[in-house]
């Protein structure tokens, strides 16, 4: 069984190398516009599999292949804590499966075998999260994924109805083509309901609450395929839909996107602070980079909408390079918070502590992650976060008299509140549940897991530092998959179009922090000699040290908590979600009256039943 | 060649400039609190102290706290290479002057400074982290804001691109929103350069600290490097705010004669701004933890004003 697991384990790895290794070629355009698959599976209903590789979905399939190899090595050690389960090979799987149907869904080219592939995906990340059964939670949590991710996909069969009723064709191609001449109001239904399901699959607020339940509950590399590329599926269709096939937006359009964007960055970096345990705070976190990135389309549809190519797509080039980031280092940190959980069975962060010192790789590895994820150097967080504001701020000095520069300051705003707060949860993460004196015997007690779970976070790292550290490769790349009309022509970024974005900036100003942080240290040590190093207890104002003593997870988010406590009211869950259940229930309590159990009215139903079909079928 | 000279002064003149800076504030202070204060000499002093002692580590600390400090001091050099000091010539800095970079990098010393202080496990490190970092989270929009509405919006937002408008008239220079976004950019380096009434840098009162808990457990060249660091985060502030509002006098190119000139302007600029401070925290109580917010919030709304007082003008 253990062969098996590394068997599938492996086979996945391989197959995601596969992914990553198409994904390059299409965005090199190596292969024809043409679909590279059409097949009808039953003839009369439009149930053909089209198939297509296009440059923009490429760069999608490069983020899924190397997020989906990182999780199959990383699934090789953690499968085996499953020893009883057979080494989750059922685990393995639905991890080929999920890793397959995403790749389905950014290679579909016309409408059935986008929502089959789509379906699938569901399908099978509601499986992987209710893995663990056992656990009611996990039951529940994936009830109410399952659920939300259909509401989504209902609004999304609306807009592809819509758009096969005025084209007259289920073909994406066709859509790209003729899409743009839908009429007006039309074509704002079109876009509403795209948005709304696509919304519901990213975890935009408010159509967030399954994402910090669902995320949690799944086992770890699931949890970072999901954060990391299942939700970015969303961004990939909203972006199908309104940039490559309505063109041409409206304006409000884009207000809207980047409104609800910056609320979902805000409220998503809020939460992230003040929950209490590691992956849930990965999990909020992953609302607010959502949003970040609805913000960086929302954008995009502006300056669509003012006919700005070039800041458009100056601005979607940021988007997917911050999606990219994302994906990079939440998969780490799940992968990392996988880790710890392996080391030490508590997910409460008041539970862990000293970390640093028991887990000293896995440390190492998170601490990487989480200066990406506050956008801090030498992550990618750092250079695509830089893009993401040159982007916004140049929208803002170019429609500084208007009120699209309002709408710009707005998402500035949101932009440095989010990464502040951003960086508050990072510090939280690793100030204390890694640093100072573990706090519980499981914290004490921690060993390193698995050699394969840890080269999984090391090989996240690297990836995470390559994406970063020289970032005309990836921002070339990036320009390279996006649609004709939008490209920039990233070269012009790097050579004296400004002097800020020179190609070598970003290493410059590395080598200059090591350089000077290194002679920091060397100088007075060549002057002055070794300091001779004393250790003592920390100073607790005299009285004996306990590790209870240091600041706890609640008390740091406290200030924050306390100041901010106007937007952390549960608005989503109160006025949208209880009402609305209300209402099924009310109305339900009305037609339970029907079924009353007794057998003489089910007997006068039947009678009456006949008596209405003797008239009717005279 | 000379643009490597003379990035390497403006470097060298921040670092080494920055202690006499603190020194000349304190002195001001005492003055008006009717002391005589020590010498203007004193912060170089004490960090002489510091470098020469040795090293006190918590039991509790990793080697965050053995490289963060170094960490602290490498991303404070390499900030003060981001901005125009003597010159506004964007080509002998780092990342072209850029603003973005700048403030990320002092948010990264930021970063550094609450995981030293929080390694040790010292409760003081941790309320003071997480009140610094609450008002981070407020200020940090507000300098964008503030700098957008100063005219960053003409040029690849870097500061360097900002000097122009002082051949303007002076009528013209201090528009409406310019003042006003200078007044929010004023309030926030009160707060980032931890002065009243926000935080107290002259005490070690428990349940006040927010600068001063964090670096609580720092001792010998540990609290050397990072207290100078912050002596150059205040240094790098003044400059923002001079470079934005107070542009006369920095060259344009890069000849010696006005190079030697921006620098003289640079220091009586410095200079008059540290008397300013000196004043307002002389004549400032410190506020209650949970009115800073407001405060902060006021410096946001002052902001945000300056940029629709351009469209509303």
């Amino acid at each position: 069984m253990r062969a098996l697991h590394i068997l599938l384990s492996t086979l996945t790895g391989l197959i995601s190398l596969g992914i990553v290794a198409l994904g390059w070629l299409s965005v090199r355009h190596a292969f024809p516009a043409s679909p590279i698959l059409d097949h009808e599976i039953l003839s009369g209903v439009p149930a053909h599999v089209v198939v297509s590789l296009t440059p923009f979905g490429g760069l999608f399939l490069c983020m899924l292949g190397i997020v989906g190899v990182l999780a199959a090595v990383y699934g090789m050690g953690y499968g085996l804590q499953y020893e009883s389960r057979r080494y989750g090979v059922w685990l393995d799987v639905g991890l080929l499966g999920f890793v397959l149907s995403m790749a389905a869904v950014f290679v579909a080219a016309n409408v059935f075998t986008f929502i089959l592939a789509w379906e699938l995906m569901s399908i099978v990340s509601y499986m992987l999260v209710v893995y663990d059964y056992h656990d009611r939670e996990t039951v529940k949590s994936g009830l109410i994924y399952a659920s939300m991710t259909q509401l989504g996909a209902a609004f999304l069969l609306t807009a592809f109805f819509i758009l096969h009723a005025y084209t007259g064709s289920y073909e994406f191609a066709v859509f790209a083509k003729s899409a743009g001449a839908i009429p007006p109001v039309t074509r704002d239904l079109v876009f509403l309901s795209a948005f709304l399901g696509f919304a519901a699959k990213a975890g935009l607020m408010p159509f967030h609450i399954w994402l910090p339940r669902a995320h949690p509950a799944a086992p770890s590399h699931v949890s970072a395929l999901m954060s990391g590329v299942m939700i970015k599926t969303a961004l990939y269709g909203f972006l199908l839909v309104s940039v490559l096939w309505l063109r041409a937006p409206a304006l409000w359009w884009g207000v809207l996107v980047a409104g609800a964007g910056a609320v979902s960055a805000f409220l998503g970096a809020l939460h992230a602070g003040q929950e209490a345990s590691l992956k849930r705070i990965l999990a909020y976190s992953s609302i607010d980079n959502m949003g970040l990135l609805f913000l960086g389309a929302g954008m995009t549809l502006v300056e669509l909408a003012l006919r700005q190519p070039v800041l458009a797509g100056f601005a979607l080039a940021a988007t997917i390079y911050q999606a990219f980031n994302h994906a990079f280092f939440k998969s780490l940190l799940f992968q990392g918070a996988g880790a710890v959980l392996y080391a030490t069975h508590a997910a409460p962060l008041n539970r862990l502590g000293g970390l640093i010192k028991t887990l000293p790789w896995t440390s190492i590895f998170i601490v990487g992650g989480l200066l990406s994820f506050s956008a801090l150097p030498p992550g990618g967080g750092f250079v695509s976060e830089w893009m993401l504001f040159s982007a916004f701020a140049r929208i803002g000095a170019a429609h500084l008299h208007s009120a699209v520069g309002a709408v710009t300051m707005l998402a500035l705003v949101a932009f440095f509140a989010t990464g502040a707060l951003t960086v508050f949860s990072a510090l939280r993460i690793f100030g204390i549940g890694f640093l100072a004196d573990a706090r519980s015997e499981e914290a004490a007690t921690a060993r390193e897991a698995p050699i394969t779970m840890r080269i999984s976070l090391a090989a996240g790292l690297l990836v995470i530092i390559a994406a970063g550290v020289w970032p005309p490769a990836a921002v070339n790349f990036i320009d390279n998959g996006l649609p004709q009309s939008l490209q920039f022509h990233a070269w012009r970024l790097w050579y004296g179009y400004n002097s800020h974005f020179s190609m070598w900036s970003i290493p410059i100003l590395y080598t200059t922090v090591a350089a000077a942080a290194v002679l920091a240290g060397i100088l007075p040590r060549l002057y002055l000699g070794r300091s001779r190093v004393t250790r003592v207890q920390t100073w607790t104002c005299g009285g004996e040290r306990t590790p209870s003593m240091s600041y706890t997870a609640p008390g740091f988010s406290q200030p924050i908590r306390r100041v901010f406590h106007a937007a952390a009211i549960p608005f989503a869950i109160q006025y949208l979600y209880r009402p609305v259940w209300q209402l099924v229930v009310s109305t339900t309590t009305i037609f339970r009256r029907v079924q009353n159990g007794h057998v003489r009215a089910y007997l006068l139903y039947l009678f009456m039943t006949v008596l209405v079909l003797l008239v009717v079928a005279r | 060649m000379r643009g490597t000279v003379i990035a390497a002064a403006q470097i060298l003149a921040i670092i080494l400039l920055s202690p006499l800076l603190q020194g000349v504030i304190r002195k001001i202070k005492a003055i008006m609190q009717g002391r005589q204060g020590p010498a203007i000499w004193q912060p170089y002093r004490d960090l002489r102290k510091h470098w020469v002692k040795s090293t006190v580590l918590s039991v509790s600390s990793s080697w965050i706290t053995s490289l963060g400090p170094y960490l602290v001091a490498g991303i404070m050099a390499c900030a003060a290479a981001t901005l125009p000091v003597a010159t506004f010539s964007s080509d002998i800095l780092i990342a072209g002057g850029s603003v973005f970079v700048l403030l990320y990098l002092l948010a990264g010393a930021r970063f550094s400074l609450v995981l030293i202080g929080l390694d040790s496990g010292s409760a003081f490190a941790g309320m003071g982290a997480s009140r610094d970092l609450l008002f981070a989270v407020m200020a940090e929009p507000t300098v964008f804001l503030a700098l957008l509405a100063a005219g960053l919006t003409a040029t690849p937002f870097a500061l360097s691109g900002i000097g122009l408008p002082s051949e303007q008239h002076l009528g013209l220079f201090f528009s409406p929103q310019r003042v006003l976004a200078m007044v929010a950019l004023f309030l926030i380096i009160l707060a980032e350069t931890g002065r009243l009434p926000v935080d107290n840098p002259d005490t070690h009162l428990e349940l006040t600290m927010i600068h001063e808990g964090m670096t609580l457990e720092l001792t010998g060249r540990h609290l050397a490097l990072v207290t100078w660091g912050a002596y150059i985060r205040q240094v790098l502030w003044f400059t923002i705010l001079i470079d934005v509002f107070f542009p006369w006098g920095v060259a344009q190119g890069t000849g010696v004669m006005g190079i030697a000139l921006g620098f003289l302007l640079w220091a009586v600029k410095c200079l008059l701004l540290a008397f300013i401070v000196a004043f307002t925290e002389s004549v400032s109580a410190k506020m209650r933890i949970f009115m800073v917010p407001r405060y902060l919030g006021f410096a946001l709304l002052l902001a945000a004003a300056a940029l629709l007082a351009d469209t509303v003008l």
